[in-house]
């Protein structure tokens, strides 16, 4: 199997989208980041990583859908989606274990802990379980189940 | 990287019937091809009535298509 099915072809696109919209999102929040800007200041730069991601799916859509036929999703899929979901679950469940032991952490030390933060350790804990789940996908289509 | 214990015989089956391609059995058995492939290299366990679809195609009994071989 050297060639890549629509459905992989599909979820590398989408893997490789969201890596670069977050890598591109992170970078220019970082300096916003470390000097403790307020919530409303990081609204441009998440707008554009929406419309950003959007974009990519939809070129990355066209671009597959005129090359190839999309196929049925049939068992094999649906266990390689199962399988693929329970480490993007587990990924998830350990960051928020991590987050709150961050918390308390910063509580007891006294610590600030600002909003634009927080929500940012809670949307990278997100894209961190999206991105396990494509890279799960893709090692259960071409590895041993 | 373990192999799964369970070997089998499809595409000697589908050479000796009317030399059927991947996709002609994975159109009949309502699969992916590349689940067929899969099916073929033992990457991949398909559920029991997926097996049975299987073996009703070329019209042979379970233990005709899928032999258990686990490793010692």
């Amino acid at each position: 199997m050297n060639t890549l099915s629509f459905r992989e072809k599909t979820i590398l696109g989408t893997l490789i989208a969201t890596l670069a919209v977050t890598a591109g999102y992170y970078i220019n929040v970082a300096p916003l980041l470390l000097r403790g800007a307020k919530l409303y200041e990081f609204l441009g730069p998440a707008i554009v990583a929406v419309v950003a991601t959007v974009v990519v799916q939809i070129i990355n859509q066209v671009l597959i859908a005129s090359t190839d036929t999309e196929v049925p999703v049939d068992e094999r899929d649906r266990n390689v989606d199962l399988r693929a979901t329970w480490f993007a679950h587990a990924t998830l469940y350990s960051c928020c274990v991590l987050g709150i032991g961050a918390v308390i952490t910063a509580s007891v030390m006294d610590l600030p802990l600002l909003p634009a933060f927080i929500v940012h350790a809670v949307s990278a804990s997100i894209t961190l379980a999206d991105i396990v789940r494509y890279v799960m996908q893709l090692v259960g289509y071409r590895c041993f189940l | 990287m373990a192999r799964l214990p369970i070997r089998n015989r499809i595409r000697e089956l589908r050479f000796h019937c009317e030399e059927m391609t991947q996709q002609e059995l994975a159109v009949r058995i309502g699969v992916t091809r590349q689940t067929v492939l899969a099916i073929e290299n033992a990457k991949y366990s398909p559920s029991l009535e997926l097996a049975f679809k299987i073996a009703a195609v070329f019209e042979v009994e379970l233990g005709e298509v899928f032999v258990y071989e686990p490793e010692a």
